[in-house]
């Protein structure tokens, strides 16, 4: 059933493929774009908020400089996640983080998610906001996962259409993530590079380059990640993640579910030697640990973050 | 003096007059909501971030003032095994004689104990039953020393200003008697034009008393105090249930400083936290069935395990009586006075 929505979007995109990009900005937007978030407010290091460690977060406060929280967890609250979200509100400067925008669906927005998400944006008041680069549901089904939209021309138009949408509701810079990529599809046009850069150009929308997705997309498919970092439009980039992943049966896997590997470190020091962000985030969402073991990880996450802003 | 009973008013039809009073009525009720609201709302709108070291009493002293500080030092005072249960007649203070605790008038108390504490142990210098520590004397006594709360309450707007509450009083005081007053002359006067059809506004003047009252309430604290617990007991909110957090096999790392965990819970939930936990005997001790149950479940945490110490006064832990007091994941897991 994945495959045959997988394939639906794919046919989608395919048909509105070749078209130009009417709708890109002038360089006079795109200028005002690069501006806006310059200008954006910057935290330091992070964390994406798991309930789990709600309850330690205020014995590590000095370590923490502001939260990722995933939106959804916050749709149609119940009291208790009400009182939570109040709670993160009061004590850190908090980012909401989509799943399921789903800005890759040819078949558009889901007028019901974004609602949903514009008022948790609206609660939050947060200097930006964040989803992927990827697609969750196709041909009328949620596939509930993050899946690779293809580097394509009718990819882009599918995502600066969708944008469009999402923009006219949502009024704080959106930030798109890249995700790992376990197949390349036959229609790709572009480099992770080129594609990553035109979905800048074409809109005013912000990156947030995971590090760690990066990584493995380049360990997995051969490629050099600085070289893609050195192609992005660096004041596009505003916010980073990170968190360790497996490799298994040849292939490295985003697990999240481990501390961040050497490679990583090495990965995410070069990429803030080359650019400067707002904020970086440590996700885990598998394994998760006591908050104390992943204050280290924070810590050196922020003295790398320090020296490069020195 | 015919003019006092002969006028518009006194003459004005039922219907119309019950028209006009209920308009009052609601006139009143809407300007005691805002009044209200105001008195809740004073000023600052943000929420206060959570202390980064909190403190257990000043919490307790949030949520319910002095008396919820008395109880909090107690379970202070219990942990340290200050205070331990007392042949199932009540709890007495103990005091610390060399490595020996041993019961003793605690008319001389160290210096090394808060004032607060120092009030409740001389209290118990003699066995009484822990509700009995709530009397006039004491509370003013305390009083004195929980200043410093009511400066932070009243700096960060988390209770609501004497003063404001004072114009509730006055406001609601005021309504009432204009309200109540109106309803009488008019049933007065129609009384004496012997028109006896004045059900309805009997009625009205009973249901307008009842509104003006439930119109006038405002709660102790503002809404930036109230969120400010909320926060509290969100944040923390497995402490709900100390027994529930002492059985994971690790403990979250809390910011609570030196506080306790009981403690901690003691004083952003109450003693309610403690049921079922190390503690147990301490919340059990507020009711009266269980103050008068015996030595089972003493909150002694004194003697136990103490190199064989004995209680001259053979307080419930020392007589061995099976019950589960020591060791049985009772008293002595909480530290406090445990060990030597």
């Amino acid at each position: 059933m994945v495959a045959a929505a997988v394939a639906d979007v794919v046919v989608a995109v395919a048909v509105a493929a070749n078209s130009t990009s009417p709708g890109s900005m002038s360089d006079h937007q795109g200028h005002q774009a690069a501006e806006a978030y310059v200008s954006l407010p910057s935290y330091g290091v992070g964390l994406g908020f798991r309930p789990v460690h709600r309850e330690e977060l205020f014995s590590h406060r000095k370590s923490i400089d502001f939260l990722e929280i995933i939106a959804d967890h916050y749709f149609d609250p119940s009291p208790p996640k009400q009182a939570e979200l109040e709670l993160l509100q009061a004590n850190f400067p908090l980012i909401p983080h989509g799943l399921a925008l789903s800005i890759g669906s040819a078949e558009g927005i889901d007028a019901r998610y974004l609602s949903k998400f514009r008022s948790i944006v609206e609660q939050v008041r947060p200097a930006w906001c964040s989803d992927h680069i990827a697609f969750t549901r196709a041909g009328g089904i949620d596939i509930g996962h993050l899946t690779p939209v293809p580097k394509s021309r009718a990819s882009l138009d599918v995502i600066r259409d969708n944008l469009r949408r999402v923009q006219d509701v949502i009024h704080v810079p959106i930030i798109l993530e890249n995700i790992t990529e376990s197949i390349r599809y036959p229609e790709d046009e572009f480099s992770d590079a080129e594609f990553l850069g035109r979905i800048c150009d074409d809109n005013q929308v912000g990156l947030l380059l995971d590090v760690t997705n990066l990584y493995i997309n380049s360990v997995n498919h051969r490629f050099d990640p600085l070289e893609v970092v050195q192609r992005l439009p660096r004041d596009r980039i505003v916010q980073l993640h990170f968190v360790g992943g497996r490799f298994e049966e040849g292939l490295w896997v985003d697990s999240h579910d481990c501390a961040t590997q050497d490679e990583i470190w090495q990965l995410l020091e070069a990429v803030l030697a080359m650019i400067s962000v707002k904020g970086i985030i440590l996700e885990r969402d598998e394994r998760i640990p006591p908050l104390a073991e992943l204050i280290p990880e924070l810590d050196r996450a922020r003295s790398i973050f320090l020296a490069s802003k020195s | 003096m015919a003019w006092l009973f002969e006028n518009p008013l006194a003459n004005l039809p039922g219907p119309a007059f019950l028209g006009l009073y209920g308009a009052l009525l609601v006139g009143i009720v809407l300007f005691l909501r805002v009044l209200a609201g105001r008195i809740e709302n004073p000023g600052k709108l943000d929420r206060l971030g959570i202390a980064e070291a909190l403190d257990p009493f000043q919490v307790a002293y949030l949520r319910g003032g002095d008396t919820e500080v008395i109880r909090t030092a107690m379970v202070d005072l219990v942990e340290q095994g200050r205070l331990v249960e007392h042949q199932g007649t009540g709890i007495r203070a103990w005091l610390q004689n060399g490595t020996k605790w041993v019961a003793t008038d605690p008319t001389d108390i160290g210096a090394d104990l808060p004032p607060i504490h120092r009030i409740i142990l001389r209290f118990f210098a003699t066995p009484k039953t822990s509700e009995t520590v709530f009397t006039p004397e004491i509370r003013s006594q305390v009083h004195q020393h929980t200043n410093s709360y009511r400066t932070w309450m009243e700096q960060e707007e988390l209770e609501v200003d004497a003063d404001r509450a004072a114009w509730m009083r006055q406001g609601f005081l005021y309504s009432i008697i204009g309200f109540e007053a109106l309803g009488a002359y008019k049933l007065t006067a129609a009384l004496l034009n012997q028109r006896y059809n004045v059900i309805f506004l009997v009625i009205m003047m009973g249901v307008g008393a009842v509104l003006i009252i439930v119109s006038s309430y405002h709660r102790k604290l503002t809404q930036r105090g109230r969120n400010y617990l909320q926060d509290l007991q969100t944040a923390f909110a497995s402490l709900k249930s100390v027994k529930a957090v002492e059985k994971k096999p690790t403990q979250p790392e809390y910011a609570f400083g030196d506080a306790s965990l009981p403690l901690m819970a003691m004083g952003i939930f109450g003693v309610g936290a403690l049921q079922g936990s190390s503690l147990d005997p301490f919340y059990r001790s507020y009711q009266k069935s269980a103050a008068n149950g015996g030595g089972c479940g003493s909150f002694v945490t004194s003697s136990c395990g103490s190199s064989g110490d004995t209680d001259s006064s053979g307080s419930s832990c020392g007589s061995g009586s099976g019950c589960g007091g020591c060791g049985g994941g009772g008293g002595c897991g909480g530290g406090g006075g445990c060990g030597s």
